[in-house]
């Protein structure tokens, strides 16, 4: 272990390498905050610049691309309502929130610390124990697979607003919309209406964009905008409560995020909508949460950041991929020659503790980056609405261009995002809706593998003891707040029923 | 040494500029002044492979694009559009008539997909440019299984109880795993996964009995000793050193051999002189050195085809399947 | 597929009454979700809800899902008229004008504006012709794609929302969409190396 870090480091701390990983953080942290281009896409990109590096140079950068575009996707979150990667989504909840409060340096160094915090335990944790937990993972079949995804759908509740049965229902209608085209193990083509460009499905993080991009500003519009944000350059600083309450939920986003991220498939997303939810059942302050509470920007942001790192751990351990964008980086290694595998480890000890290394370092040079960054990212907000919009709009559409190079998608961004407005304006949030799209494809696929292993049974998810115990957790976390929730309604009911509001008899 | 470091550090600060401002400056123009006046696509290339980043066939469009941007001297870009068992890449290229700026890294789905699914192309829609090779596969299963040969499989699943795990319905894995149930009479129950990694997931995590899948995409499994080969679906032995004990199926009385063919395609409707050019570009990178690396880091055989001879062998491999999959 | 009109009543309703939600637009949102799931349900059949050997098949999930989406439907809408509305206290849409409020009081205290004006100077009725306009301007750029490029389309985009939306003056317009354009160029073009369409005229 010791000899490992050692080696690792001798072949990291080089001004060379050191210099790439600098480059992989900077320009991941750009196509971070750039709408529609997440890591995996950015990776693909740049992975044809790399094949003229050293191996090790190519991977730190491309590595260094995908956490440092972790950081970049929350600050677009937080300061414009406009994730720039899915993993992010959860972020437009407490932290724009936050950023309209006058918070938003604060919450974009709460993002940063809690990221790097997130990185740096995940890392000791892959460091350690990556063969161990990428063999635990492998228990994880589809059946868990499946107890998972609707564990992760059943987590809505604690962010679907006050009416849980209509956040519900968007997250089905989520669904639904990610059941458009070919599904996995099957040859029909299913709501396409005999378009080639719905085959492969509407892209999620196009009708992101224009749920939440394009949906915000003709929100603001509607409802006359906000004043541009006149808080002074101290304002913007973290405060020591702030950090103080967001140690605990950046830890247990920590371990959440690491548990999922292990499992090949189930990724960042999940993590941080996951987090969120966790944090809305146990923080000290969970009333708070979802009005700009540091503890829904530090505990998703966490999550999100160890999920990434986590995915590494079933890569090099096995040499299967853990997100899109460590296939991505699979395929990198085999056109360096490296054969990726469970052996990758002791034939390439170098390579793989060098690249380790690496992503200390290069959180390192994030968090530097970012922090002072914060104050200065946050003046954005100061920039008239009315001049910030207009390019809003243009970087969320060459950037929705970007994610397939196709004209359609444009359209597809244009409609969410009218859509997108009459669900703000009319309160059907859109974070369900948005989970649903993200897990509908997994949650299909899952589904389909559980009925042929079982032939038929579905219930086979009930009779292996791993993905009972979590079905169990799943129905649970489904239960317990509706329980709750109706035990709560029925005595408000009783006390304040009576006098119900005659504006709304009359609307009806 | 020093000197020689100092300079890395400085090509690693230019080529941040570079990365930062202005990567398009190599692209264009490289060609332009070749072969006198011959036709040369404008532009970017885009390569689009038809599954997920990471299986057989992303590394074979990765390896081909790298390969081809050596040899044209232009950006060839990758393009993963995955889903449909391959149908729904193959469908985006359609929308490409016409268009010399696009290539599409192709297997044998380009015949089998047309014949079991409901799609809106066959092989002569499409202007096949070259055949890199053929790829078998061999039949693993978990280095601590009880079956030890091909034939063990199937009996097992004579008797009612073989789980396989397949890439895509109508894929390679599928028909071969058919000719092994038309060659014993056995069933073996299948469960739909995207990607070769998602297989070996699949088979290490004990959800299936054994998979199929080519030599490139377990060697490292079977390097470390996680997974072993039951038997290869080839003609003959392989003549790599790694792979050269493990039998045949005919060796074993099982008459399963089926390869996979790789190359690539350019959409249909290209002018002439683009598909001369293409066909040129692909002759050579056949000689670089780089195809013998990817033919020999993928282990396959390296018989390469071009434009109608390309095309012929098409016609025949349809014969040789369509059997398979329309009973 | 939205009833427009209606939900423009419902929002008039909306301004008059801050507290309670209306109604109308609960129900016509809520019918329109019911209506998806419905077709959804409708054609999960179609595609057929098991496979070969009592297998999951490809209608399964859409029936399932869709099925649940419209009995989910119909109990809000048993609920929304029979059952008294429950009052939205702590809802994220009551968050939002909350600080809705208080920016307007803030730019009220600053005088500089005129307090029915929000914080670009517009009426209400201003503002919902704003966001046609808007979306008018949006359309129309994507329209324009394939005949005067990507970015020359969304260029003259910006250009117009600043000049017929928010009344900036040409020069003004001019010298943000340029800028706008010249920082995406080099990102998207230059950097990252994205085959932007560039029209019929074949310009950027």
């Amino acid at each position: 272990m010791i000899d490992n870090l050692i080696l690792g480091f001798e072949t990291a701390v080089t001004p060379e390498n050191l210099l790439w990983c600098f480059i992989g953080v900077v320009l991941g942290t750009v196509i971070g905050m750039l709408p529609g281009l997440g890591s995996a896409t950015g990776v693909a990109i740049l992975l044809p610049v790399t094949l003229t590096l050293e191996p090790v140079s190519a991977l730190i950068m491309l590595a260094g691309i995908y956490y440092g575009s972790q950081y970049g996707a929350s600050t677009s979150s937080i300061l414009i309502s406009t994730p720039g990667d899915s993993s992010s989504v959860v972020l437009t909840l407490d932290g724009y929130q936050m950023a309209r409060k006058g918070r938003a340096g604060a919450a974009l160094a709460i993002a940063a610390l809690s990221s790097f915090l997130a990185a740096i335990l995940s890392l000791i944790g892959l460091m350690a124990l990556a063969q161990p937990i990428a063999d635990l993972a492998l228990n994880f079949g589809p059946p868990e697979n499946l107890a998972i995804i609707l564990f992760g759908l059943a987590t809505i509740v604690s962010f679907a607003g006050e009416n849980v049965l209509r956040g519900i229902t968007m997250a089905a209608v989520g669904l639904l919309v990610s059941m458009v085209g070919v599904a996995a193990g099957f040859t029909t083509a299913r709501f396409t209406f005999g378009s080639v460009n719905l085959l492969s499905g509407l892209d999620f993080i196009a009708i992101m964009i224009g749920l939440f991009a394009i949906g915000e500003v003709l929100h603001q519009i509607h409802r006359g905008g906000e004043a541009p944000i006149r808080a002074g350059f101290k304002d913007l600083l973290v405060t020591r409560t702030e950090l103080r309450r967001s140690v605990a939920p950046a830890l247990r986003g920590t371990g959440l995020g690491f548990g999922i991220g292990v499992l090949p498939g189930a990724g960042a997303t999940l993590a941080s909508f996951m987090s969120y939810g966790l944090e809305k059942q146990v923080s000290k302050n969970k009333a708070e949460i979802g009005t700009g509470a540091v503890e829904g920007v530090a505990a998703p942001e966490a999550a999100n950041n160890a999920a990434a790192n986590a995915s590494f751990v079933p890569t090099l351990a096995l040499g299967i991929p853990g997100s899109g964008t460590t296939a991505v980086l699979l395929g990198a290694f085999i056109l360096f020659g490296l054969q990726p595998g469970p052996l990758l480890f002791e034939q390439q000890p170098d390579l793989v503790w060098g690249l380790l290394v690496s992503f200390f370092f290069g959180n390192l040079l994030l968090l530097i980056l970012n922090l002072p960054l914060a104050p200065v990212f946050a003046q954005i907000l100061r920039l008239p609405y009315s001049y910030l919009y207009p390019l809003v709009l243009f970087l969320s559409l060459v950037g929705a261009f970007a994610l397939s190079n196709n004209t359609f998608t444009i359209w597809v961004v244009l409609v969410s995002g009218l859509l997108g407005y009459f669900m703000k304006r009319f309160d059907f949030p859109a974070a369900p809706f948005v989970l649903g799209l993200v897990l509908g494809p997994l949650l299909e696929r899952s589904l389909v593998q559980t009925s042929a292993l079982g032939q038929g049974n579905l219930f086979i998810v009930f009779e292996r003891p791993l993905s009972a115990v979590l079905m169990i957790l799943a129905l649970l976390a489904l239960a317990a707040p509706v329980i709750s929730w109706v035990f709560r309604k029925l005595r408000a009911q009783r006390k304040h029923g009576r006098a119900a509001s005659p504006a709304v008899k009359n609307m009806s | 040494m020093e000197i020689q470091k100092k300079a890395r550090v400085l090509t690693a600060a230019a080529t941040l500029i570079a990365a930062g401002v202005a990567l398009s400056g190599c692209g264009n123009g490289g060609g332009e002044s070749g072969g006198g006046g011959e036709f040369n696509p404008q532009g970017n290339v885009t390569m689009i492979v038809p599954f997920a980043a990471g299986g057989g066939s992303d590394i074979a469009g990765r390896s081909t694009a790298a390969g081809l941007e050596e040899v044209t001297g232009r950006t060839i870009s990758v393009e993963n559009i995955e889903g449909g068992s391959g149908a729904v890449g193959y469908s985006n290229f359609m929308g490409r008539q016409g268009d010399p700026n696009y290539l599409l890294a192709t297997e044998t789905s380009l015949v089998t997909l047309p014949l079991t699914q409901d799609v809106e192309y066959t092989y002569e829609d499409f202007t096949p440019i070259m055949k890199l090779g053929e790829d078998y596969t061999l039949i693993v299963a978990q280095a601590d299984s009880e079956l030890e040969t091909c034939t063990d499989l199937t009996d097992q699943g004579s008797e009612g109880g073989a789980k396989v795990a397949i890439a895509g319905v109508g894929g390679l894995d599928d028909m071969t795993f058919s000719l092994m149930e038309e060659a014993t009479g056995s069933t073996l129950d299948r469960v739909p996964f995207e990607s070769g990694a998602e297989l070996i997931t699949a088979l290490l995590g004990g959800e299936v009995d054994a998979i199929s899948l080519n030599p490139g995409e377990v060697a490292g499994q079977l390097e470390s000793g996680d997974l072993k080969a039951l038997c290869a679906a080839s003609e003959e032995r392989y003549e790599y050193e790694m792979l050269a004990d493990i039998p045949t199926a005919k060796e074993q009385g099982l008459d399963v051999a089926l390869a996979q063919f790789r190359g690539f395609i350019a959409p249909g409707g290209i002018s002439e002189e683009a598909r001369d050019y293409w066909i040129e570009m692909g002759q050579q990178y056949a000689e670089t050195e780089a195809y013998q690396t990817y033919i020999e880091d993928n282990m396959l055989q390296a018989n390469t085809a071009f434009g109608d001879d390309f095309v012929s062998y098409l016609a025949e491999n349809q014969k040789l399947v369509e059997p398979l999959l329309t009973e | 597929m939205y009833d427009e009109t209606r939900a423009e009543n419902g929002s008039e309703a909306s301004n008059a009454t801050s507290k309670s939600r209306p109604a109308v637009a609960d129900v016509v949102g809520t019918s329109v979700l019911g209506l998806v799931g419905l077709f959804a349900a409708v054609m999960g059949l179609r595609y057929g809800v098991t496979a070969e050997g009592g297998q999951v098949g490809p209608g399964f999930l859409p029936l399932v899902t869709g099925g649940f989406v419209v009995l989910a439907s119909l109990a809000e809408l048993v609920r929304m008229f029979f059952f008294e509305t429950t009052t939205y206290e702590g809802s994220f849409m009551q968050v939002v004008e909350e600080v809705e409020e208080e920016a307007r009081e803030a730019v009220a205290e600053a005088g500089e504006h005129n307090p029915e004006l929000d914080t670009f100077g517009r009426t209400s009725g201003e503002r919902r012709r704003a966001i046609l306009l808007i979306f008018g301007i949006l359309f129309a750029a994507v329209v324009l794609i394939p005949v005067i490029g990507l970015l020359l389309a969304l260029t003259l985009m910006v250009m117009s929302i600043l000049i017929f939306v928010e009344r900036k003056s040409i020069v003004v317009a001019l010298v943000v969409a340029a800028a706008a354009f010249a920082v995406i160029y080099v990102i998207f073009v230059l950097g990252l190396r994205v085959p932007v369409p560039t029209g019929m005229l074949g310009l950027v």
